[in-house]
């Protein structure tokens, strides 16, 4: 093997070393980061992590969400056609927000529990749920 | 012996003729030649560089594959956060590892009897205490801890429908890896894995209302010490014999179920003002309160008012062999 055959060896390596260092001054040249209140407004994305965070897709099927549909309560597929929230009450975004929230007061008994979900939250999940 | 010497005789003819029909494919145009001699003659030289320049090309990319892997690892490109959820892929494999593995493990796992009365008090004691904190229970949330968990702790209503008793029963004793499951065996005895086991078992025939009642029970805020499960035979036998898909699916129609709910393969209007009902048979609740089986599901169809007075169902005046005949082909639903 001579020279230059082990040049074309190296080539690979030396990039993959420029493309490390490049990576590591990047991290460390980023501004510092602070969470402000704008984060944490309602976001339809959002409520797609938050939808699968709060685990509704372990109760509920709802389309773009991964993993086994739930069969513990019912399907939300196409969430923005349906008339009634639980039954009984009209399926408006904030009403919807509402019941995500605190679903036993809407309707004590429910098998579906309170899960301690802010507004901000809840109304992001709801955005979700329309956006199907 | 003599067959013996015959039979290695064969086998290392057909074998050498094998080796013969390689070297044909390897270098075309030298038959019968064997492989280690010619590689040194001066004419095979480029044939050395060829193999070598492939050898080289693996090793050079395993090596760059590696650095890679290195360089996202250290980055902190790869984001932890349980806040999002895993890749889709990663879903994928975690649930093939976790299935897979545990069938494994549990293959040979004994089942002692686990409908015994006291032996599922005692799991519901443990679970109460153990278990709801990441899974809840029908109708009670999970603690602050078991939200956010990444993979989700599944509600174990459903994990009768997933995993046998023997498998139940290991993943609570050993827990899970990748998945936050602690391994609950740590002191405990095989009675209380078995105990949480026969309790879970049930849970799927335990209306939300009852489980709180439970609670309550232990507390002692409530008389009641005993469970009252559903009964046996929720009404299965009995549908069995009312049933008649066909007669259902046209009285279906007939009181206009689908005009409200989307019913697959009945016909009509398929709205959505309430619940889509495919794959009926593997829903937990009706109207998020009643243990999904044929005698609430009948009861429900004949007057809905009456279990939940302030939903938005109407009572059609179905008579009750219709409601059976209706019941029975919804548990047909895919």
């Amino acid at each position: 093997m001579n020279m230059k055959n082990r040049k074309t060896l190296l080539t690979p390596i030396r990039v993959t070393m420029v493309l490390c260092f490049s990576i590591w001054i990047a991290g460390c040249t980023r501004a510092p980061e602070r969470l402000t209140e704008e984060d944490f407004l309602p976001d339809v994305s959002r409520g797609k992590d938050l939808v699968s965070v709060y685990a509704c897709s372990a109760c509920h099927e709802i389309a773009g969400v991964s993993g086994i549909p739930g069969n513990i309560g019912p399907p939300l597929t196409e969430w923005g056609q349906r008339k009634f929230i639980a039954g009984r009450v009209p399926n408006e975004a904030h009403i919807l927000a509402q019941w995500i929230q605190n679903p036993q007061e809407f309707k004590p008994g429910t098998a579906m529990p309170d899960l301690g979900v802010s507004k901000v939250e809840a109304l992001s999940m709801a955005a979700y749920l329309y956006s199907q | 012996m003599k067959l013996i010497r015959k039979a290695i005789a064969t086998v290392s003819r057909f074998f050498m003729k094998g080796l013969a029909v390689l070297a044909t494919l390897v270098r075309p145009g030298q038959p019968t030649a064997l492989v280690v001699t010619p590689l040194s003659r001066p004419e095979e030289r480029p044939r050395m560089r060829a193999l070598w320049i492939v050898l080289a090309t693996v090793v050079g990319l395993g090596m760059m594959g590696l650095a890679g892997a290195f360089a996202f690892i250290y980055s902190g490109i790869y984001d932890i956060a349980a806040y999002r959820p895993h890749l889709e892929i990663t879903n994928k494999v975690l649930t093939l590892v976790k299935r897979r593995s545990v069938e494994f493990h549990a293959r040979d796992l004994i089942v002692p009897e686990l409908d015994d009365a006291d032996l599922i008090q005692r799991g519901f004691v443990l679970y109460r205490d153990h278990c709801v904190s990441c899974h809840g229970a029908p109708g009670e949330a999970r603690a602050p801890m078991g939200v956010g968990v990444n993979p989700n702790p599944p509600p174990l209503e459903k994990a009768v429908e997933d995993w046998s008793h023997a498998e139940v029963a290991w993943i609570t004793a050993y827990g899970l890896k990748m998945a936050g499951m602690p391994a609950f065996g740590l002191g405990k005895g095989p009675l209380d894995l078995w105990a949480i086991t026969a309790f879970v078992k049930r849970l799927n025939t335990l209306p939300p209302e009852e489980y709180r009642n439970m609670v309550a029970a232990t507390r002692g805020e409530y008389p009641m010490a005993e469970i009252r499960w559903l009964p046996e035979n929720q009404g299965w036998e009995l549908l069995e014999q009312r049933s008649d898909d066909d007669r259902g699916r046209r009285l279906v129609e007939y009181y206009g179920c689908t005009s409200c709910h989307r019913i697959p393969g009945a016909p009509g209007l398929q709205a959505m003002s309430g619940p889509p009902l495919h794959n009926w048979r593997v829903r937990h609740y009706i109207s998020g309160r009643w243990v999904n089986n044929p005698i609430n599901l009948a009861r429900w169809i004949q007057n809905p008012q009456a279990m939940d007075p302030k939903t938005a169902m109407p009572n059609v005046g179905v008579t009750e062999e219709d409601a059976w005949a209706i019941a029975g082909f919804l548990y047909t639903l895919e």
